[in-house]
């Protein structure tokens, strides 16, 4: 049973919370809502300048950041895009290096914008965040607890998938015969787990409505982030018209 | 002074990439034991220099350009074993991304701009600095020692080229890789860096030198300061954003002419090893956009070269065993 991706889930959810920086940002709705523009530009663009440009930035505010982050930021920058390029090698040698070279640059693009909102955006401000742009209480709540069963219920996974390998005994492969029953496991696990979640959410009195409690006061940083965001834009509708 | 693939027989490219490697190999384990970690990432900040000072092509009449490259800046403040390490970084990322300097190249490339440029330049500016004391010391010393490190490595580039013709030739005569010999290309290499590309890599070097000196004098006296000062990033922003002034220097720089070009420059005939020698089509070709005016292509290779070099360089001082641990008080 392969739950690697628990681990990347376990990072978004504060794991590495500690080794946030405490310094004055724009406010989390704008970065955000800058980092889904990136994204969807960068998804919807047809010209190579286009990402590249943007590439050039983002790499720009890597080299600021600290060496440790740097390495948080392109750790899994590194692995996506290794396996784009694997991926796509068959369309560079049958005729198409312009596919490897976009797509694999548009992979780096997006997983670097979500690295960086990784690394400098904690997961109860991405709720606050989702809150604040008027996403429904009832999606937030779903995605956050949805996150948060992965990662908890991906361990009690683990944990039984460990105790059945150390019980194997002789030539019978447990392995393949515990899966079923792990999964089965977990399932009443987790139907346990939401019944005492919802306890203790009526001992917290919380509903489900997320309200943000201290709101942002829009600085000078959230000015500078709109405006790299129309810059973003800008070079976007310019690219893409002189592509026709 | 970058030279390209196919002008240098396999054989001599060979030869200066095995000189090569227990250079490198005593320059990192020089680094290792006396570059405190933390200023490790300054490494990348001069290669970023020494990318930059490589993008500003100067004119010569006659067509031909050169540019500054920072080996001797680099050594006066990291050291030479630093500076060979940073400006070997910065030509691998050029020939790779940009296509200046040729693949099978890079090891003689490395040898004259990141050995000789940087150990002649730095032996000879510590030789002055301890005659003439001080700041005043400091800065002659890397005037004089960065006009002999690159006349020093320009010579050496250019009996690398001349010595071509005498060893690899058909049975015609003519020469298989590049075909000027020594008595042409000595003086057509020198002539440029005696003169205006020599005194471009003196105000260079000590302009910035000189700027350090101002605004982060510890970097340089105590050999500390592993922060790069505000001062020094407006002057690494204000650099890319000049970078296009680069372009004001029309035609190509000797030695560096395309297999379709070299016939017109007197040689009368493309010789054999440059019509089928090997090639690498690179991620932006000659830092242009294709579709972008001139000058934006060439920030944006200005900026991707030296965010690559810095992230590289912080990313290495995260390596254990590299670059030496600070002492605790």
């Amino acid at each position: 049973m392969d739950l690697g991706f628990l681990k990347i889930i376990a990072k978004i959810l504060g794991d590495e919370g500690n080794q946030i920086e405490e310094v004055k940002r724009a406010a989390a709705y704008n970065r955000m809502l800058s980092s889904f523009l990136l994204i969807l530009l960068g998804a919807f663009s047809r010209n190579p300048w286009y990402v590249t440009g943007i590439l050039a930035g983002l790499l720009c505010y890597i080299a600021m950041q600290k060496p440790k982050k740097i390495a948080r930021i392109l750790g899994p920058v590194a692995g996506s895009v290794g396996i784009t390029v694997i991926f796509l090698l068959p369309a560079a040698f049958m005729g198409s290096p312009r596919s490897l070279t976009l797509v694999t640059m548009k992979v780096a693009q997006t997983v670097t914008v979500l690295s960086i909102l990784r690394c400098d955006t904690r997961w109860k401000e991405m709720t606050a965040a989702l809150s604040n742009l008027h996403v429904p209480d009832l999606f937030i709540l779903i995605l956050d607890t949805t996150i948060r069963f992965l990662v908890i219920l991906g361990r009690y996974a683990i944990g039984i998938g460990e105790a059945v390998g150390l019980r194997r005994v002789g030539r019978r492969n447990w392995k393949n015969a515990g899966t079923a029953g792990i999964l089965g496991v977990t399932w009443i696990k987790s139907q346990q787990m939401a019944d005492e979640t919802a306890q203790a959410m009526m001992c917290r009195c919380f509903n489900g409505n997320y309200k943000v409690r201290r709101r942002h006061r829009w600085n000078i940083r959230d000015t500078g982030m709109l405006l790299l965001d129309a810059l973003v834009v800008l070079a976007f509708v310019c690219l893409e018209r002189d592509l026709k | 002074m970058h030279i390209p693939d196919n002008y240098l027989s396999p054989q001599t490219c060979a030869v200066m990439t095995v000189a090569m490697v227990p250079v490198w190999a005593v320059s990192i384990k020089k680094v290792k034991e006396e570059l405190p970690k933390e200023k490790l990432p300054m490494l990348g900040v001069g290669a970023a220099f020494s990318f930059l000072g490589m993008m500003f092509n100067l004119p010569l009449p006659g067509g031909t350009t050169g540019h500054a490259v920072g080996g001797t800046l680099i050594a006066m403040l990291l050291g030479p074993y630093a500076s060979c390490l940073s400006v070997s970084v910065a030509l691998l990322l050029q020939a790779l991304i940009f296509g200046d300097g040729g693949i099978l190249s890079f090891g003689a490339n490395c040898f004259n701009m990141a050995f000789v440029l940087p150990f002649a330049g730095y032996a000879v500016a510590t030789l002055i600095a301890k005659v003439v004391k001080g700041d005043k010391g400091r800065l002659l010393g890397a005037g004089i020692g960065s006009y002999v490190g690159i006349n020093l490595a320009a010579l050496a580039a250019a009996i690398e080229f001349g010595i071509q013709p005498m060893l690899f030739h058909d049975s015609e005569g003519n020469a298989l890789y590049c075909p000027y010999r020594l008595s042409v290309s000595i003086p057509a290499m020198m002539a440029g860096h005696l003169t205006l590309f020599g005194l471009a890599e003196v105000i260079y070097t000590v302009l910035i030198l000189g700027f350090i000196l101002k605004v982060s004098p510890s970097m340089v006296r105590e050999n500390t300061g592993a922060k790069t000062s505000i001062g020094l990033k407006v002057f690494l922003l204000a650099l890319i954003l000049a970078t296009p002034l680069g372009l004001l220097a029309e035609g190509t720089a000797w030695g560096e002419w395309g297999a379709d070009e070299i016939a017109a420059t007197g040689a009368g005939y493309v010789p054999k090893g440059m019509e089928k020698g090997f090639e690498w089509t690179s991620l932006i070709p000659d830092y242009a956009v294709h579709g972008m005016p001139d000058a934006a292509g060439y920030i944006l290779s200005a900026v991707i070269g030296v965010a690559a070099l810095v992230i590289l360089f912080k990313l290495l001082s995260l390596l254990p065993g590299f670059g030496k641990e600070s002492e605790s008080v």
